[in-house]
């Protein structure tokens, strides 16, 4: 309490001293009114009391000192000074604060992000107790596994799935692609979402043979529906089927991360009819449908007893149906569910991007207050004389300390505040760069957490950078400060132990950057066995009503379609093919007729299956190896043929004697004989090793689904345009979408990498400018102290070569120290990077050497101006300055 | 803090018991300005004791700061605006405890002093 007032008094000195003046006033009357009555006239009564009163200021400053903090009191006074001394030097002061704001900011901004991944609750209802389950293997259970789990667990409350896909949407206007999600009634429970209007499902929504129900996400209903509130109730066409619209979302729901595989924003929700329960089991060889399956615990369940719960499921389900599920030693590796709370599932693997950001803003942070910690030294010993004679008045060491300590705070706060600031442009620059959009980081933003944090960390860099030029800088000598020039020398090498840390830790990032650098140069100099160069690829779905009555001859339209296009003048070659590279394709298991392994069954193995139009080889110029590619009167043939790649023919231990060979396609099913093998392409990413694939004829079985590709030299729009038109005139009711060029989506494909490149890069970079920064203001600072030593060495007949040893000698050590450091550490922690960064080359020796050979050219660079400054010295002219 | 503060008074080597003094005034629970309780003290030791406000003044705050004494401004009997001073219970506590320290501080004192 008393301190608290004490505290306040800091603040409102004119108050209390106008309270001890009328107090002691009030006492002089007094003596007066007695002085009077012993009979003394005014003036003598006034010099009595005079005398008995003595001098009133120092019981004044008595009695302040009672009332007041004392130590608060001059902290203020010293914080005034340093803030007015911070004024007198601008320049330095700006650019501290700027590299500060950087250091702060950043790191403030990766903690918002960590911050709303980890820490921010998620926006349904009571998140923590939400889980997913998967299976082991990756993928996602199916429907069947699905009412299995939800039959026998015992640890979940409710259990929910979602299956998303591209729906048409027909009726009024132009036949539109909508992107739905087909959901149990369990899903918006789970989740604990209401509709805005009308209802959300329930259990009878999916019964089978009812026809379905949706429900609008706000967006859609504001953008398609016109914000109608009639909508509901009114019947829509989806995919050729009547469903009733009744409930619209509340703004705030989305369930689209693209993390747990929902690549955009679902525009409606359809409910799920519960009869197409497929095979248990058969997700696993892709054939069933997969779904998300997410649940709530019950309360008071740990995710450790539901994963057990769930694991009991899964030993349950390869026991009693062995045929499913193959598995009998009950090897979880092969088969078992994986529980996972959902926001680690949200998160997933943007948490090493996150923990690599931390890492680099932090050491970022470290450099600049290592700079700052020089330009202050500097400073510090500038003001000797200054501090010299607030010593012979009586400061203390402690004093002086605190001093230097508080303009150091002052500075951070600047700095600090500037972050902040600058921390909410960086948590939305960083979070529309995230090479996958992330709903959950972009609700990111600075709030009372933060803003502590930030507030933390200004604090803390604050000790850091200033408590070396505290110590230093308080020490005084009473003699040569106050007569004679500067000491020199003086904290030289506090300032080589500080470049040395800055090259260490600008070496160590430049490490992490090299390997991220190289693995994108990796990633991108692999061949990719196709030609991606002038193509031009889009997503075509078959309009429902060709997709019901036609069945398998989707092919045949879309043949049609390719004929047009082809006649367009400039398109070299166009086909359709249902799993492009680097897009998802089909899989499934693929066994050669007569091909067995040593059990004597038949050899097994997952491929990816596409279907493709017959120019699809020419179009990507994927090299034919072997046999011959798909022919258009492949239609007519009794038997389905194949082209399989290479890595196909490998895993079977064969190579171009492949052909001919037959696929089973099991019993009382005509087995596929394959005509044709092809190279291998990077199918699933530039980072994957080759697939084994097969190829059929889009025209001997069909997908209403598929992308199409076009060769052409001509202008992206142009063609695009041109492309249209001649779909349009075989179809008009035939919506094109998700247009990207084949360069694109490879860029695409490496937007990981490549956002890593960048934001290392740029981490790097900034370290390196900020460390050649600091070696260009020590080296500096070092040829000034020494302008007299190096006159008289040159007028002793000193080369410039001399000199420039003489000078540079010591810091080159400390700087090849730092950097030998700086290397040491980044190869130490180059397996961390390699994991955090999901990188697979390790560095190689001509990349590090490179960096090295970078740093030491910057190093030069940073020397080069206050070296040349010593060598042009004029001996006579510095040594007349003495 | 600064060393010459007593102005060389003499009276003030028995101010280390100042405190101890204000809050004996004090204990007959009436509230007092500075002046009342340096004429009180005056008074009740005879003129021996002079009390300059120099010293006063700083230990009626001080003393406040403790917690022992509250103030509070009031009109005085010749109508301009004094502070007083009233005595708390925390204030009757530190009196009781001062009291038997300095009794028997001087207690054994005087028996030194007849003894030698």
């Amino acid at each position: 309490m008393g301190f608290v007032r004490r505290f306040v008094n800091v603040f409102r000195p004119g108050r209390l001293e106008r309270d001890f003046d009328d107090e002691l006033e009030f006492h002089r009357q007094m003596r007066l009114r007695q002085a009077h009555s012993q009979g003394l006239d005014s003036v003598e009564a006034e010099q009595a009391t005079k005398r008995r009163m003595g001098n009133q200021s120092v019981a004044r400053e008595e009695m302040r000192d009672a009332r007041v903090a004392g130590w608060l009191a001059s902290s203020l006074q010293d914080l005034r000074h340093g803030a007015v001394l911070l004024r007198r030097d601008p320049g330095t002061s700006a650019l501290i604060v700027l590299v500060l704001a950087l250091g702060i900011g950043g790191n403030a901004a990766i903690f918002t992000l960590l911050k709303t991944a980890y820490l921010d609750p998620l926006p349904y209802r009571e998140a923590g107790r939400l889980v997913t389950i998967n299976e082991i293997t990756g993928w996602i259970p199916n429907v069947s596994e699905y009412l299995e789990i939800r039959a026998r667990a015992r640890t979940l409350e409710q259990i929910a799935f979602a299956e998303h896909l591209d729906m048409q949407l027909t009726g009024n206007g132009e036949p539109a692609r909508v992107f739905a999600a087909r959901v149990t009634a369990s899903f918006f429970p789970v989740l604990g979402a209401r509709a805005a209007l009308g209802r959300t499902f329930l259990a009878e929504d999916n019964q089978p043979g009812r026809s379905p129900s949706v429900i609008l996400s706000d967006a859609f209903w504001r953008s398609r529906a016109g914000a109608d509130p009639g909508v509901i109730g009114r019947t829509l066409r989806l995919d050729g089927q009547p469903a009733v619209v009744v409930g619209v979302l509340p703004p705030g729901f989305q369930f689209d991360y693209p993390t747990l595989r929902i690549p955009e924003p679902v525009d409606i929700y359809v409910s799920y009819p519960l009869d197409r329960t497929g095979p248990l089991g058969a997700s696993s060889n892709g054939r069933g449908v997969p779904v998300r399956v997410i649940a709530r615990l019950r309360a008071g369940v740990t995710i450790r007893e539901a994963q057990s719960d769930i694991r009991r499921v899964a030993r349950e389900l390869t026991r009693e149906h062995p045929e499913a599920f193959p598995n009998p030693q009950h090897d979880p590796s092969l088969f078992t569910f994986v529980t996972l709370p959902l926001r680690d599932a949200i998160v997933g693997t943007q948490r090493s991007l996150l923990w690599l950001l931390l890492a680099g803003s932090g050491i970022l942070l470290l450099i600049a207050c290592a700079n700052t910690a020089q330009l202050l030294l500097a400073r510090s010993l500038r003001r000797a004389r200054e501090i010299a004679i607030r010593s012979a008045l009586g400061a203390s060491r402690l004093r002086l300390i605190r001093q230097f300590l508080l303009e150091g705070i002052v500075l951070a706060a600047c700095g600090g505040a500037a972050g902040l600031l600058a921390a909410r442009w960086i948590v939305r620059i960083l979070v529309a760069l995230l090479p996958v959009r992330s709903p959950l980081l972009a609700t990111a933003h600075v709030d009372a957490r933060a803003i502590g944090f930030t507030l933390a960390i200004s604090l803390l860099s604050a000790l850091i950078f200033a408590i070396v030029p505290a110590v230093k800088g308080s020490r005084w000598e009473p003699g040569p400060s106050l007569t004679s020039r500067i000491a020199t020398g003086e904290g030289n090498r506090w300032r080589h132990a500080m470049i040395a840390i800055e090259a260490a830790l600008s070496v160590f990032l430049l490490c992490g950057a090299g390997l991220v650098v190289q693995n994108l140069w990796t990633l991108l100099s692999t061949p990719m066995g196709f030609d991606p160069v002038h193509v031009l690829a889009m997503r075509l779905k078959l309009p429902a009503r060709h997709e019901d009555s036609i069945d398998r001859k989707a092919g045949e339209v879309f043949q049609g379609y390719l004929d047009k296009i082809a006649a367009i003048p400039g398109v070299e070659s166009a086909a359709t093919v249902t799993g492009p590279p680097l897009r998802p394709a089909r899989g499934g298991n693929a066994e050669l007729v007569g091909v067995t392994d040593q059990t004597g069954a038949l050899k097994s193995i997952i491929s990816w299956n596409h279907l493709v139009s017959a120019d699809y080889f020419r179009t990507l110029r994927i090299p034919l190896l072997a046999g011959r590619t798909l022919r258009r009167d492949d239609a007519g043939r009794g038997v389905t043929v194949a082209v399989v790649n290479e890595e196909f023919a490998r895993r079977f231990g064969l190579g171009a004697d492949v052909v001919g060979k037959q696929i089973d396609e099991g019993p009382g099913e005509a087995p596929t004989t394959i005509v044709g093998m092809v190279g291998n392409v990077r199918t699933r990413g530039l980072d994957t090793d080759p697939f084994p694939e097969v190829y059929l004829s889009h025209l001997q079985l069909a997908w209403g689904n598929t992308y199409l590709v076009v060769r052409s030299p001509l202008p992206a729009g142009q063609l695009l345009k041109q492309v249209k038109a001649a779909i349009a005139s075989a179809n008009s009711e035939q919506p094109v979408f998700g247009v990207e060029t084949m360069d694109e989506m490879i860029s695409d494909s490496v937007a990981e990498p490549r956002f890593e490149v960048f934001l290392i890069g740029a981490f790097a970079l900034l370290a390196v400018a900020m460390a050649a920064a600091g070696m260009y203001s020590v080296i500096s600072c070092l040829v000034s102290q020494r302008t007299s030593e190096i006159a008289i060495r040159m007028a002793l007949g000193a080369g410039r070569g001399d000199i420039v040893r003489t000078v540079l000698g010591t810091t080159t050590a400390w700087v090849v120290v730092g950097l030998a450091g700086g290397l040491g550490l980044g190869l130490a922690a180059r397996t961390t990077i390699r994991s955090l960064a999901d990188i697979a080359v390790a560095g190689s020796a001509w990349m590090y050497g490179t960096l090295v050979l970078f740093f030491f050219v910057v190093t030069l660079v940073a020397a080069y101006a206050p070296m040349r400054r010593a060598s042009r010295l004029d001996p006579a002219a510095a040594l007349r300055c003495e | 803090m600064v060393p010459s503060m007593s102005m060389g008074n003499r009276k003030d080597q028995l101010m280390g018991k100042l405190d101890l003094l204000i809050l004996r005034i004090l204990s007959s629970g009436d509230s007092m300005h500075g002046y009342a309780i340096a004429e009180r003290i005056e008074q009740f030791s005879e003129n021996v004791l002079q009390v300059g406000e120099g010293s006063l003044y700083p230990a009626l705050h001080r003393i406040e700061e403790a917690g022992w004494i509250r103030s509070s401004w009031a009109p005085s009997d010749n109508n301009r605006r004094a502070r007083f001073y009233r005595i708390t219970a925390a204030g009757r506590r530190q009196l009781a405890h001062e009291e038997t320290e300095w009794l028997r501080a001087a207690d054994a004192i005087t028996r030194v002093l007849r003894l030698a």
